[in-house]
This record gives structure tokens, sequence and C-alpha cells, in this order.
């Protein structure tokens, strides 16, 4: 009988051990908040993250047949989904109390998808992909259709759902042409195959699926019709959750599918991406002066984000690619404040949400307001701000790699959305205040607001410490 | 005898149906969710026929996941239509447009 090495696993098991637990836990507590189940999920993942932190591979390598991949790249991005998911359960506790939401299942879905996402980060294996994949999206659409008597919640899970599951499908279909060309189905092996295939042509007409799956699930154009649709429908404690952490696992399997895998195909998936990347840039930034809900405002800033992340890819060789994963990591910090001062700026039954109802709030309450600012400044790129350099970043990548035109492009699109980030601070100090603020009282919203704001700022003053994190993921 | 591209024809011709459902029909959600089983479906028979012709055992492997994952998405999704009519009390396509803009 063969030993099973199980070491390389055990953040996984840990957290389905942790997501067993909770519900346990869950059932067991007569307390209406569940506070042991938030606190159960808090410290077992902040644990599993300091556990990753401190156990970091020296180099990579392929477990269990090849299934599952662990190295710097993998650790790091499970590292920064694990962090962001934690702030984003802070907020979401908050958002719950005294809505109609199950407590208990809301902290256990989480850490399902944590789950799904870190396996997805892991894959080594199509079937591990899919299945990360399939995880994370089935406890997604759980998630947004929970509050009960939500119409509006509904509608938006119907929609998630159904182009999350085309999105599956395009993603199965080329995987299931990969397979049958090249009778792999691991990427290490398909990735040897490709490199000496009779059907190059084939093989590109099965990645376009993919590419059409991935771009699905990180929402760029021409694909991203659900995305403001399903982040302002989705009850803003999931917006927050969903429109964060999996897309650093998204970024992750693009980076395992075309980075890794059809690196011979360059040629092929680069026009893809560059269309889709370009297409997000000009129409989230374009549309999104328009918006006048702030959640739909954040999500068509985050079809353009990610439109910028993707040329980082397409820029390609480790700048590029170390330049995107910063961008990803960095958008998910920048979101989850957004969206958790759009938690904070609510009441029991109420959410200030559309950007007439924040106008005046910098004059009522200057500290919030100014947390507000922060975020704003960040996303539109300017400089002591974290969203600034890898911004810098991907365009020294396009640069470096001969598309100047492009960093001129996207330097372009950046001031045109500079215009509705200014319009919002506008709003909140410029104009007069037509009612009084009422915030949700609660200590811990209030310290992980301020605490989340200023690391946006602080990692701006020494923007080394990510970066260098990203480099050596790429090297 | 059955070829290869039989299997592949009629698995592509599947796949185009049930995508064309999902674009052409405007009138009911259950019929959405018909046309994605189709297209998990349609996969698998891809699946199946590769790994026939390539005397290989992961397509079919492949295949159990899928099936299994097709059924807890059936599931969600039948739960998120349930969850739909109770608050809307109709789950017509049409019904689906209150988040616009």
């Amino acid at each position: 009988m063969t030993e099973i090495e199980l070491t390389p696993l055990l953040p996984e098991i840990a957290l389905l051990i942790l997501g067993c637990l909770v519900l346990m836990v869950d059932l067991f507590t007569t307390d209406r908040e569940k506070q042991s189940c938030y606190l159960v999920t808090q410290l077992g993942l902040i644990g599993i993250a300091i556990y990753l932190a401190t156990h970091l591979p020296i180099k990579a390598f392929d477990y269990y047949l090849d299934t599952f991949r662990v190295d710097i790249f993998s650790q790091l991005l499970k590292i920064a989904l694990i962090i962001i998911s934690t702030l984003a359960v802070v907020y979401g506790r908050v958002f719950i109390r005294g809505r109609k939401f199950l407590r208990g299942e809301f902290y256990a879905l989480v850490i399902f998808a944590v789950l799904g996402m870190c396996i997805l980060v892991s894959g080594g294996h199509l079937l591990t992909l899919y299945l990360g994949l399939e995880l994370l999206s089935l406890t997604m659409y759980a998630m947004i259709a929970m509050e009960r008597g939500n119409s509006i919640g509904s509608e938006a899970a119907v929609k998630y759902f159904i182009t999350g599951a085309i999105a599956s499908g395009f993603i199965l279909y080329g995987i299931s042409l990969i397979y049958g060309i090249t009778g792999q189905l691991g990427l290490t092996a398909i990735a040897e195959a490709i490199a000496v295939t009779e059907h190059p042509l084939l093989v590109s007409f099965a990645m376009i699926f993919i590419v059409a799956g991935v771009a699905f699930k990180l929402g760029l154009v021409p694909f991203h019709m659900w995305l403001p649709d399903v982040y302002q429908g989705s009850p803003t404690a999931i917006t927050t959750f969903i429109a964060s952490a999996p897309k650093i696992a998204v970024f992750g399997l693009t980076v395992r599918l075309l980075v890794e895998t059809f690196s011979d195909l360059t040629e092929a998936w680069q026009p893809l991406i560059l269309v889709a990347g370009v297409l997000s840039i000009a129409i989230g930034n374009l549309v999104a002066i328009a918006q006048t809900d702030l959640k739909r405002l954040l999500a068509y800033s985050g079809i353009a984000h990610m439109g910028y992340m993707i040329l980082g890819i397409y820029a390609g060789g480790s700048v590029g690619h170390s330049a995107a994963m910063y961008y990803v990591i960095t958008y998910a910090l920048m979101t989850t404040a957004g969206f958790g001062l759009i938690i904070f700026l609510s009441r029991e039954s109420y959410i200030y949400e559309t950007l007439d109802e924040i106008k005046g709030l910098g004059r009522k309450n200057p500290w919030y307001g100014l947390m507000m600012s922060f975020v704003m400044l960040s996303m539109a790129g300017i400089p002591p701000f974290i969203g600034f350099w890898p911004k810098l970043e991907i365009f020294r990548s396009l640069v470096l790699n001969g598309y100047w035109q492009l960093a001129v492009f996207a330097v372009i699109f950046s001031v045109v959305g500079l215009f509705y980030y200014l319009r919002v601070i506008k709003l909140i100090y410029f104009d007069a205040p037509e009612h009084e603020f009422q915030f949700v009282r609660s200590r811990s919203i209030r310290f992980a607001i301020t605490f989340n704001c200023l690391a946006l700022l602080l990692f701006g003053l020494v923007p080394d410490t990510i970066y260098q994190f990203c480099l050596d993921a790429f090297t | 005898m059955i070829q290869l591209s039989d299997y592949l024809t009629l698995s592509a011709i599947l796949f185009a149906i049930s995508v064309a459902g999902i674009i052409i029909n405007r009138k009911n959600v259950i019929t959405l969710l018909m046309c994605i089983e189709l297209m998990l479906l349609a996969v698998n028979l891809n699946f199946i026929a590769f790994s026939y012709y390539l005397s290989d055992i992961q397509g079919q492997i492949f295949v159990f996941f899928i099936l299994t994952v097709a059924a807890a998405e059936a599931a969600i999704g039948l739960a998120i239509l349930v969850a739909l009519f109770r608050a809307r009390s109709s789950i017509e396509v049409e019904s689906l447009s209150q988040l616009k803009g």
C-alpha cells in the first residue's frame, strides 16, 4: 500500500473541515446572530492564511497524479483571497444583521466558496480546475438568492445562474475538444502535446471556447451583460464578496490555462484577449459615466479594471503577468473597501445606493467622506494610493513589449475614468446634504473600513511590498 | 459502423441547439434550465466518444464528475426558481427586467 502525502492539501482539508464545523456550530447555538459561527469562520480563515504564509513552497511541484499544483503563485493567490474574504465577512456580518438571512449558512457558504477558489488556483488538471470553478460558482448562486423575500436578489441570482452555467458549458466544451485532440487532461501533459500537435487549428478552435468561458467569468466585454445587474441586485454583503475574491481566483485560472497550458498558442489567444481588454476598458469607463447607482458604477468600473488586468496578460512575459497579478490583488482590496463603504452607509432597512443620496456625506461626516474619496482616488489611479502602481506596471509592461499605442489608449481611458470617480468626490464634498445620515452602529465595521481604506494609502506609499511577491510568483 | 465524427457532429448539434435555446427562448426560465442540462449532456457525449476512440478511461471519469455537478447545478437552479416564484409569482423570462440601466 502506498502512502498518500497529505501535507500539500492541508489548507484545503482544513477549509473543508472548517465549513462543516461552522454548520455544526450553527446547529447547536441558540444565539440568533450566530456570533460563534462568525468567530469560528474568522479564526479558521486567519489561521489557514497564517499557515500558508509560513509554509511558502520554494519551487513548484505537482501532487496526486499531477492534479494538484502547489507553487508560489498558487499559495500567494490563496493568501490574498483568504485575506480579502475575511474582510468581506467582517462587512457581511454587519449587513446580514437584522435582515432575512440564514446567518450560519452565510458563513459556511463563504468558506466553501473559498475552498473552491483555493482548488481553482491550485488546479494542475482540467478536472480539478473544473471542480474548483463549479464549487465557487454554485456557492455564489446560492449566496445571491439567499435573502428571503428579496425579489431583486432572486432575479440577480437567475441571471447569474444562467450566464454562469453557459460559461461553464463553454469551458467544458472546449475542454472536451482539447481532450479529444491531445488525449490528455493534465495541464503539463496538454502543453507538451500541443507543442507537437498536428492539428493546431483544432486546438485553437477548442481554445476559443475556453477563452470565451473565462471572459464570461471575468466579466470582460462582450460577455459583461450580467455583471452590472448581478452586482446591483445582490444583497450588498454578497456583492462585496463576489466582486473581490473570485476575481483573484479566476485570474489564477486564466494564468493556468492561457499562460501555462496554451503557451504555444500565444499568437492565437492574444488577439482574443486584446479585443476583450480594449473593449472592456472603453465600454466600462464610458458607460460608468452614465450611472446613477453607486453599485452599478462600481460594477462598470470593475469591467474596466478587468480590461486593464487582461492587457497585462496580453503584454506577456514575467513583467506583464506579475503586473496583472498585482493589479487583480489591489483591485480586490479596493473593491472590498468600496462595497464595504456602501454597507456602512446603510440602515436596518435602507441602503444609500444612488449618487444623489450620498450628496454632502463629506460635510456631515468628514472622516467617512475622506475614506470614500480614498477609495475613489485609488480606483482612479491617483499617485499616492495603491491603485496607481499596478496601472503604472501594466503601462510599463505594454511599453516594454512594444505595444505603446495600447499604453496610450489605456492612459486616455484612465483619464475618462477619472471623470466619474471625481464626480463622486465632488458630490460628497461640494454638494449640500439633502438629509441626515444614519449609519449602522457597529464598531467592527468602522474599524474595518478605516483599516481597509488606510491600507490603500499605506500600501501605496510602499508599493514594493505586494509587487515583490507578485514578481516572485513568476520567476 | 458509427464513426467518431458522427458522435462529434451529434454533440455539436446538441450544443448548438442548447445555445440557440438559451438565446431565442423568451418565455420560461425552466426551458433555460433544460437547455443548460442539454449543453452539459452534449459535452458528456463528446467526452465518452473521445474516451472510447482513444481507449483512455480519463474521459469517462470526467463524465461522472460532470453528471454530479450537473445534478447539483439543477438543484440550485430550481431552488433559485422557487425563491423567484415566491417573490414574484411568475417565472416568465420577461418578468426578469427590474434590473437595468
